[in-house]
């Protein structure tokens, strides 16, 4: 059955109004005579919401996801009954408790108790009924110490236990809360996760607007994603959140490569019993089977999942933007984590690769791993590379015929005995294969006496031609583990003086041989 | 009827009303020494400004001029506060208005009647005056006191309502608001009774509702007279009319409150 039904939704607000800037009377009676101003157009009127239509279903837990500004605020005070829309139906049956924003509703100037009263009374509660509720409202929002204190005295986190509190004390048959709980400490939090099952048990209905997408995984059923006003899509909550990620882009928080070791370190982490060790490789052509999300922020955790939605590893990492290395496309980190539950539980492995974006994964190989190892994947461990030229310059961007360096530091954990190999690939833009070889076909041995080291791969003169091209650097303890291991992804470009078209340039010359009748042949010799 | 939908939502909300009219009265004197005193003590010295005018300096020739001034002086300042307040209300609501379902009417209500109790409390020192004086009320006043007194919120309540509306949109409403007031105050029969308004000017107090319902006060208590039922009825029914557009006026506007604060 369905309890909120929006049919053709939209809100536009007049930007003067947005500015801030109220009318008077003189506004008013110029605009009389001006009669084009009073419909709002482009210039003057933002769009927050444009043709929105959707069911909620009783007892659905509903997230509403998009970027700031995307409408969602708009859209849940519409469903409050705060704004009205301009356009479309809106029903809503049933009582509807509403914690819109921090301190929403709340006079400052009143006190805990006055406050809890006259919000009480808003719902339609009686004095008497909001007695009854009163010690339980204080007791949950851990506020009996300030509860005859104005509000304007509370914190942030108080101010949110208790609107959070009365609101879902007063029986209301659908809660509405508006990214509220991000300033609550963990344990309140976790109780107010309690407080919101209880209510989903009682087949009531949440609504709830969020960037969080992990509390969207975990809580929501389905989710609503808007983008610039709007709906891109109504469907299960994971499926919501992977339209998100791939659609909005990333907010501009990166990790540059040389954090990466610190972040690991920061991260810490440590796999448990019964925990699975998920060794990942990035994959071209993309393969079907796995599906990764974009990563947003070092605390962000998305869901990578099957195609058919259920969630298989959570995804924690660190975008890093840094155009020497990738042209200025975004890669990334990431952190991958697997838990069989499909719980909000910390991360346990700690492999890092850097990802590139249209790129999916492909799940090699899991194994087991025992209590407290810390996780490592391989002996030999690859720091990011560096491209030089002929002036030991690190570049991106390189001529042809060239001196190109290409400087692989690497660590190597000398615990276990390892036949460590490093294998370098070149490719065109398109992913075709120009060139690759590794260390050990070459049998270059890397020593194992020594637990770093710099691998160098000179080319004294480049022979690769005008474009755009990939570098791929994998390593392995033995030859045989290449193929499953994650490959590193660095681009450069190549610019050439002549006009030759191609992809190598093959050390050459040009020879010419005339043979005149009654003489001997006369050599002449040309160089590019 | 919409206005009996209105009115019905009003009373659903009595609880909110009566813990917010609890919660203005005792804000505005917090801090204060003689706190709830001032309740009386305002009005009292209003008066005793008034009269030192108005009996000394200008000499208006009547008997107890002070309890003549009380009659009129005590609604006025119900209805001058009331507006005063009221139509700043919801702009001051902050984010009861613009971020909760908080029902915007309750706002003005809680203003016109926050002030008419503190006219009411003040009631019982007129009725000591008049005794100590003397002046003998006509019977009828039991009866005429509260249909005035509702009369006169109807009216109030619909002027509030309108005025705080529209104040969201034109900041302007409540400057000119505050001077209307004055200018009304002295066109209304207070400080000086209704025989002396000249003949050509008669016209304003026709035009005046609180002139007709501050003369039925000053008829019943000071004169011990039968008040004008015809101007009585008169109000009555303007104070109905003027309800019913204030809700109108607030209805329409009240769903873009919350955009525009």
């Amino acid at each position: 059955m369905n309890v909120i039904r929006i049919e053709n939704v939209s809100k536009t607000y007049r930007r003067r109004y947005q500015r801030g800037e109220y009318g008077t009377l003189k506004t008013a009676v110029a605009n009389l005579f001006r009669s084009s101003d009073r419909h709002p157009s482009d210039k003057t009127s933002l769009m927050a919401l444009k043709n929105i239509s959707f069911d909620v279903k009783r007892g659905q837990f509903m997230g509403i996801i998009g970027k700031n500004g995307s409408g969602k605020s708009t859209l849940l005070k519409i469903l409050a009954g705060v704004l009205k829309p301009d356009n479309g139906r809106i029903e809503v049956q049933g009582r509807v408790a509403a914690l819109l924003e921090l301190g929403a509703g709340f006079h400052p100037d009143f006190t805990g108790r006055e406050n809890i009263f006259i919000n009480g009374s808003i719902f339609g509660l009686t004095r008497q009924q909001i007695k009854e509720k009163f010690d339980e409202i204080v007791d949950f929002a851990e506020l009996s110490e300030f509860i005859d204190s104005p509000v304007r005295t509370y914190s942030s986190g108080m101010y949110m236990r208790l609107a959070f509190s009365v609101a879902t004390h007063v029986d209301a048959d659908i809660l509405l809360i508006d990214e509220v709980l991000a300033v609550g400490d963990g344990a309140f939090v976790r109780k107010c996760e309690d407080r919101m099952r209880k209510f989903k048990e009682q087949n009531k209905t949440i609504i709830l607007v969020t960037h969080d997408m992990g509390a969207v995984e975990r809580w929501c059923d389905d989710a609503v994603l808007l983008i610039d006003g709007n709906m891109i899509c109504k469907d299960k909550a994971l499926r919501a959140i992977e339209r998100y990620v791939r659609q909005t882009g990333l907010l501009p928080e990166g990790v540059a490569p040389e954090d990466l070791t610190r972040l690991q370190q920061t991260m810490g982490f440590k796999a448990k019993p019964g925990d699975q060790c998920v060794r990942l490789a990035w994959v071209n052509p993309p393969l079907k089977d796995y599906m990764a999300t974009k990563i947003v922020r070092r605390t962000d955790r998305y869901p990578i999942h099957h195609e058919d939605g259920t969630p298989v590893y959570w995804f924690n990492g660190t975008e890093c933007v840094d155009g020497s290395l990738t042209n200025g496309q975004p890669y990334y980190y990431g952190i991958f984590a697997h838990d069989k539950q499909y719980q909000y539980l910390p991360p346990v492995l700690a492999e890092a690769t850097p990802l590139p974006e249209a790129e999916l994964i492909r799940l090699t190989t899991t194994e087991k791993l025992t209590a407290d190892t810390t996780v490592s994947v391989t002996q030999i461990k690859i720091d990011s590379i560096q491209m030089v030229n002929g002036k030991d310059t690190p570049t991106t961007l390189f001529t042809t015929g060239e001196r190109m360096n290409i400087q692989i530091p690497y660590s190597l954990d000398l615990s276990r005995p390892s036949k460590a190999t490093v294998t370098l690939r070149i490719l065109r833009d398109d992913g075709f294969c120009v060139y690759e070889t590794d260390t050990h076909a070459e049998a270059v041995e890397i020593p194992s006496t020594a637990t770093q080291g710099i691998l160098n791969f000179e080319m004294k003169s480049l022979p690769l031609l005008s474009g755009d091209y990939f570098l791929e650097i994998q390593s392995a303890d033995d030859p045989a583990d290449i193929p499953d291991q994650p490959v590193s992804r660095y681009s450069f470009s190549v610019k050439s003086s002549a006009l030759e078209k191609g992809i190598i340039r093959p050390d050459h010359q040009w020879k010419l041989e005339i043979e005149r009748p009654g003489s001997t042949p006369r050599t002449s010799s040309s160089q590019e | 009827m919409n206005i009996i939908q209105d009115i019905r939502e009003i009373y659903q909300y009595r609880q909110l009303l009566g813990s917010l009219v609890a919660r203005h009265l005792k804000e505005r004197y917090r801090g204060s020494v003689l706190g709830f005193l001032w309740t009386l003590m305002s009005p009292l010295l209003l008066m005793l400004v008034y009269s030192l005018v108005f009996s000394v300096y200008v000499r208006i020739e009547m008997q107890n001029y002070a309890i003549f001034l009380f009659c009129g002086l005590l609604p006025w300042l119900w209805f001058a506060q009331s507006l005063t307040e009221g139509t700043n209300s919801i702009v001051m609501g902050g984010s009861l208005v613009t971020k909760s379902m908080f029902p915007a009417r309750v706002l003005p209500t809680v203003c016109v009647i926050a002030a008419g109790f503190n006219y009411l409390v003040s009631l019982p020192i007129l009725a000591v005056f008049l005794i100590v004086a003397g002046i003998h009320v006509h019977p009828i006043t039991w009866v005429v006191v509260p249909i005035v007194i509702l009369i006169q919120f109807i009216l109030t309540e619909g002027l509030v309502l309108m005025a705080s509306a529209l104040n969201v949109f034109y900041r302007d409403i409540q400057h000119l608001l505050n001077n209307l007031i004055t200018l009304w105050f002295f066109v209304t029969p207070i400080l000086y009774p209704v025989k002396m308004v000249p003949e050509k000017y008669q016209w304003i107090l026709v035009a005046n509702p609180m002139s007709s319902l501050i003369g039925v006060y000053q008829d019943v208590l000071f004169n011990g007279q039968m008040p004008d039922w015809l101007a009585l009825g008169k109000v009555g029914i303007i104070a109905v009319a003027i309800l019913a557009a204030g809700f109108w006026v607030f209805d329409r506007h009240k769903d873009r409150f919350a955009e525009i604060l």
